[in-house]
């Protein structure tokens, strides 16, 4: 624990320096693009910083706080926590109030921003460390979804941040959220909220390519190109679609007609089966992966929407003079609409038939690339997955007829039973 | 109000902090929750299907045994979550002698089991040996979610061997779109699901409910932080999530079927569905039957529910309209209060 307590420490201790580093950086060029007035003090960085690490130095080594290191770890945090505000408070204020957010500014309200960024590669950090002191079960389970959400909820705040200080002005109009709009940073809050591949979909993916790269590999002289220009051809999301498709079946018959000579010259046999197998699964990989993105596209779409009409309701409280005081309210209410609004896209025809066809072209292309890779693996001495279901088949088939046999017995002997039993009153009767 | 400047920001940050820290400093002291604790004694096994029966220390008033069964696709652990909202608890407590079935957790080599092997072959020899054990000709039979399903279709193969029939949150017409499910499972192609995984992972299914309403998952923990002082509060939520994570995988050919011939071809309300040699009637259904729907089901729609009594045989039927969502039916306090007693009176009657 103590082991623990120490890792985390020392990596709170270098995040916090580094948090204020950038935030002194950031608070002299955001001074030197409006005052002229002096520097920022570096003597009291260093003498709060120095006064941390005594803190940490003196407690860290002591036994007390080592078997109850969290709440150690709360007293520190709160503390630098405090110190930072009040000195940041102190010595800013009166310009932060002034900001108009003009390229310079933004581009230094940006560098305060890894401040923020910097805390949260510190949880991310230590939250591995801190999973190890669990025991597996429902605690750890429930500690990872808080975690999670927390980061969600972190990720909205830092979406929104750059508005706060319209909100507050009552100067916040839908324009205004359009301008400071994060979109990277809102396509990682909707991956993260819709696990848009959950794992079985992101291994299938993955272990699809992994293995279609090792089949090309062994193929490698007629396939080098072809992967090559598969990796460069791999779409965004932003495309449109149908120009995409379009796009790619260009490609796939160019490239079919630039191999289909050699192909001709090759004689029939496993060998151009196999190479012929590989192109129409490289084929089939990239159809799913752009099925794939126009699902997320529509994902991501709905999301938007969601959002900005998030952003029309503050705008109309601002308008109305209403009080915006709690980001928490703003989070809730984009969890309510982004509820209504994806409710509504799942509940269409199109979203049903979309996803269908990805789920069906899905399962179709991982039973190819198994079947291929089977076919790969057939000269070496282990049991592959159309074996095992056959024996799985066999053995299934057995257990049913033992069941039919066992009752079976199981009948006959109550028969014999009762007879017996009726043989035995008739025999006493009789005698 | 909140400081919207940078200000603002760190204090923010120092709440969530804060927050995060309370609950890693709690939650690492909480021993693994325990969920079913009512006594229960296993008295049969059939492959992965175990049956339990409920151990009482008084005789029960109801001479004839109740048979549980829950969905193949959630555990019936959640009948039993905790001794103050445990249904079962709640009818052993109020007299009645009860068995449940485990359908267990399905694995690669089960892939091949079928609706076929589930009702006549699992729910079939539980049914018997608890007839069998207890001496009784008939049983009561009780079904939850899809378990009601196929103890309806069960029922109405065996009518001779049931005495009652109570099915909870059923789904038997599935030809509306209320919930995207219905509509969902009328495109999927579940034959190349089927063919290619073999066992549909129960994370797949989960990942479907959880689209109707995509916000849940997020929602409850931002309550959880507020419920750290209250170990109370908190063992409750742990013990749901731990049912709700706790999911088996389903047996692929049963699922091909179930989604085939019931979600998309509706072939069980409309008469046309077969089961093995048997062609499913729903008018063999000629025992008491009680309908439990819930009034806010988001999952399976009372216009789902609702409709099989029109097309059974038993002149002995009712329906109970629960004031509540899918699963309050078997943990909420009203379950308790008003469900459990109605029911437990209802089956007491017909004995």
């Amino acid at each position: 624990m103590e082991t623990n307590a120490k890792n985390m420490f020392e990596t709170m201790a270098d995040m916090q320096k580094q948090a204020v580093e950038n935030l002194t950086n950031a608070t002299e060029q955001i001074k030197k693009n409006l005052f002229t007035t002096n520097m920022v003090d570096s003597d009291i960085f260093k003498k709060w910083y120095d006064s941390q690490m005594a803190f940490f130095n003196q407690n860290k080594g002591d036994n007390k706080n080592a078997s109850n290191p969290m709440e150690f770890f709360n007293t520190w945090m709160n503390n630098q926590m405090e110190t930072a505000k009040t000195w940041f408070s102190n010595n800013n204020n009166p310009f932060m109030n002034n900001m108009n957010m003009n390229d310079d500014m933004k581009k230094n309200y940006d560098n305060m921003m890894s401040m923020f960024n910097n805390w949260s590669g510190t949880m991310n950090n230590t939250y591995s460390e801190m999973l190890k002191n669990f025991n597996a079960g429902s605690g750890k389970d429930a500690f990872s979804g808080l975690f999670n959400n927390a980061e969600l909820y972190m990720k909205s705040f830092e979406l929104w941040m750059p508005m706060f200080k319209s909100i507050q002005d009552k100067s916040f109009t839908p324009e205004t959220f359009k301008q400071l709009f994060n979109a990277p940073l809102f396509k990682d809050m909707m991956d993260k909220m819709f696990n848009m591949q959950p794992d079985f979909m992101k291994n299938m993916n993955e272990e699809a390519k992994a293995n279609m790269f090792k089949m090309m590999d062994a193929n490698k002289g007629m396939f080098d190109n072809m992967k090559n220009m598969m990796n460069s051809n791999m779409p965004s999301s932003n495309e449109l679609f149908s120009q995409l498709f379009a796009n790619y079946n260009k490609m796939q018959n160019s490239m079919n007609n630039s191999v289909a000579p050699l192909m001709k010259l090759m004689p029939q046999g496993p060998a151009k089966q196999n190479i012929e197998s590989m192109n129409e699964l490289a084929n089939e990989f990239n159809i799913f992966n752009l099925k794939n993105n126009q699902m997320q596209y529509m994902m991501y779409a709905t999301g938007l929407k969601a959002i900005e009409e998030v952003a029309d309701s503050i705008a109309t409280k601002v308008r109305n003079g209403e009080e915006v005081s709690n980001f928490m309210d703003i989070y809730n209410q984009w969890l309510a609409i982004n509820d209504k609004n994806f409710v509504a896209l799942f509940e269409t025809d199109e979203y049903s038939k979309m996803q269908a066809d990805l789920s069906s072209f899905g399962m179709k292309l991982k039973r190819n690339i198994n079947l291929q890779m089977e076919k790969a693996m057939e000269n070496l001495p282990l049991i592959n997955r159309t074996e095992m279901d056959e024996l799985y088949k066999t053995v299934y088939e057995l257990k049913k007829r033992i069941n039919v046999l066992e009752k079976q017995i199981d009948a006959d002997s109550t028969e014999v039973a009762a007879e017996v039993k009726t043989t035995a009153k008739k025999a006493s009767k009789n005698s | 109000m909140m400081n919207m400047n940078a200000a603002g920001i760190m204090e923010e940050m120092t709440k969530t902090s804060e927050k995060l820290v309370k609950g890693y400093e709690t939650l690492q002291k909480i021993d693994e929750v325990e969920v079913a604790t009512t006594p229960k004694e296993l008295v049969w096994q059939s492959d992965l299907v175990k049956l339990f029966h409920y151990k009482r220390e008084t005789p029960a008033t109801c001479k004839i045994p109740v048979l549980v069964s829950f969905a193949i696709m959630n555990r019936q652990d959640v009948l039993d979550l905790q001794p103050d909202r445990s249904l079962m608890k709640k009818f052993l407590d109020m007299g009645l002698d009860v068995y449940i079935m485990d359908w267990g957790y399905p694995q690669k080599q089960h892939r091949y089991l079928t609706m076929e092997d589930y009702i006549l072959g699992f729910m079939n020899d539980a049914v018997d040996f608890v007839r069998k054990s207890t001496g009784n000709d008939k049983i009561h039979k009780m079904g939850i979610c899809q378990g009601g399903t196929f103890s309806a279709i069960y029922a109405s193969i065996f009518p001779e061997k049931l005495k009652t029939l109570t099915t909870y949150v059923a789904p038997y017409d599935f030809s509306g779109n209320e919930c995207m499910l219905y509509k969902w499972t009328k495109d999927i192609d579940v034959d190349a699901m089927v063919d290619t995984m073999g066992i549909i992972p129960a994370k797949m299914i989960d990942n479907g409910f959880g689209m109707l309403k995509p916000s849940a998952e997020v929602s409850k923990f931002l309550n959880l932080p507020n419920m750290m002082g209250d170990e109370a509060k908190l063992s409750n939520f742990l013990r749901m999530e731990k049912w709700k994570n706790d999911c088996p995988d389903l047996a692929g050919e049963m699922f091909r079927k179930y989604i085939k011939d019931l979600w998309r071809d509706n072939k069980l309300i409309k008469g046309e569905f077969e089961l093995g040699k048997y062609k499913v009637d729903l008018k063999n259904i000629t025992m008491p039957f009680l309908n439990i729907y819930a009034t806010e089901d988001n999952i399976i729609p009372n216009s789902s529910t609702t409709p099989i009594a029109k097309v059974i045989g038993s002149k002995d039927k009712s329906e109970h309209a629960f004031q509540g969502g899918h699963i309050g039916v078997f943990v909420g306090s009203k379950s308790q209060k008003e469900l459990a007693p109605m029911v437990v009176k209802w089956v007491m009657d017909r004995t």
